[in-house]
């Protein structure tokens, strides 16, 4: 698992370049890139999130994606680059998933093992703030949190087709290349996602 | 329920989670967007052309360069050896042409080389009669 790359920003720096694209002109596709992984960097977040639902790893996800994307695809067509970079993220999750199997049966010989980063992360801790009261907003927590774990519970390729076509907003076609499968194939798993999730959830459907 | 009513179902349950999970990612904490803020910027800083990177792009066509300005080098000292070496030192030259009884010793010789060489002889003979006291007359007269 990588290492999360720190720089030496500081905080008005920050405050500063949060909002604004890159200045650079020096790398001609620098300013659109940027654009490109400034749009999708929340979604993608999340998506990473309710997979692997541990934050750190999630963000280390997105990271690996986004360095993949700029030095591997930054020079092929803007209009690729959000199937690609779908595609690199879901495959780094599996890579995490897979690791973390294995870890997880190593460390379950082991008499001193640690449950903590088994644990899902507390919602209530990450929960948004949307300024409603207290019982709203529990309710929206509740509601979310059900929600991604209804997500995370289905099927890799269904949970994959419900986030890129119903969240992230993907097209067919879009969903097809990002998962590597046919058009009707996305289809399928899409639906499927939606019955399932629909049949979890019961009283706390959104 | 009919499959319409059942597609209506499903296309209001897309709506609301999508809204919902819409919601949950325009309303990330502020550290996590700090982190993907600085994840951004260290994926596009790892693909930007530093100097050392563009110098190390040139670093190959230098070494070939470098290779074959080495081999060229080496070659030229392994070419013909000099022709003479006595012209290495034109004074010798000089010394010999000034020098007129070596020029006119060298012209004898060219002549008559064999008399030369039995004056020598005859010489030698007549000095090791006057070392034993015999005869002072000189050999050959």
């Amino acid at each position: 698992m990588s290492a999360f790359v720190t720089l030496s920003l500081d905080a008005a720096d920050f405050a500063r370049l949060r909002n604004e694209p890159l200045q650079d002109t020096t790398h001609p596709g620098a300013r659109e890139m940027d654009a490109f992984l400034a749009g999708v960097e929340r979604k993608a977040f999340r998506i990473a999130q309710i997979a692997l639902r541990h934050e750190d790893d999630a963000l280390d996800a997105v990271q690996d994606a986004m360095l993949q994307l700029v030095r591997s695809y930054s020079k092929r067509p803007a209009t690729e680059w959000r199937p690609l970079f779908y595609r690199i993220l879901e495959n780094r999750i599996r890579d995490m998933q897979r690791h973390r199997t294995v870890r997880g049966r190593l460390l379950s010989w082991l008499p001193f093992r640690s449950d903590e980063e088994d644990e899902p992360a507390d919602p209530l801790a990450q929960a948004p703030d949307p300024g409603q009261g207290p019982l709203a907003r529990l309710e929206a927590v509740q509601t979310l949190e059900a929600l991604d774990v209804a997500i995370k519970r289905l099927p890799a390729r269904q949970r994959q087709a419900f986030l890129l076509r119903n969240f992230e907003g993907l097209d067919v076609a879009e969903t097809a290349a990002a998962m590597g499968c046919s058009q009707g194939s996305a289809k399928t798993h899409y639906f499927r996602a939606v019955q399932a999730l629909r049949g979890a959830l019961g009283d706390f459907r959104p | 329920m009919s499959s319409n009513e059942m597609e209506a179902a499903d296309t209001e349950f897309a709506v609301r989670a999508k809204a919902l999970l819409g919601a949950s990612a325009d309303e990330l904490s502020g550290r996590v967007r700090s982190r993907l803020t600085r994840a951004r910027y260290a994926a596009l800083e790892a693909a930007r052309p530093t100097p050392a990177r563009r110098w190390r792009n040139w670093a190959p066509a230098g070494a070939v360069a470098s290779g074959v300005l080495i081999a060229l080098l080496f070659v030229g000292q392994q070419g013909p050896a000099p022709v003479s070496v006595v012209a290495a030192n034109p004074l010798d030259d000089v010394e010999l042409l000034a020098d007129a009884d070596a020029y006119e010793l060298g012209q004898e010789q060219a002549q008559e080389p064999d008399q030369a060489q039995t004056g020598d002889y005859e010489f030698y003979e007549w000095a090791a009669g006057q070392a034993e006291g015999g005869s002072s007359e000189p050999v050959g007269t």
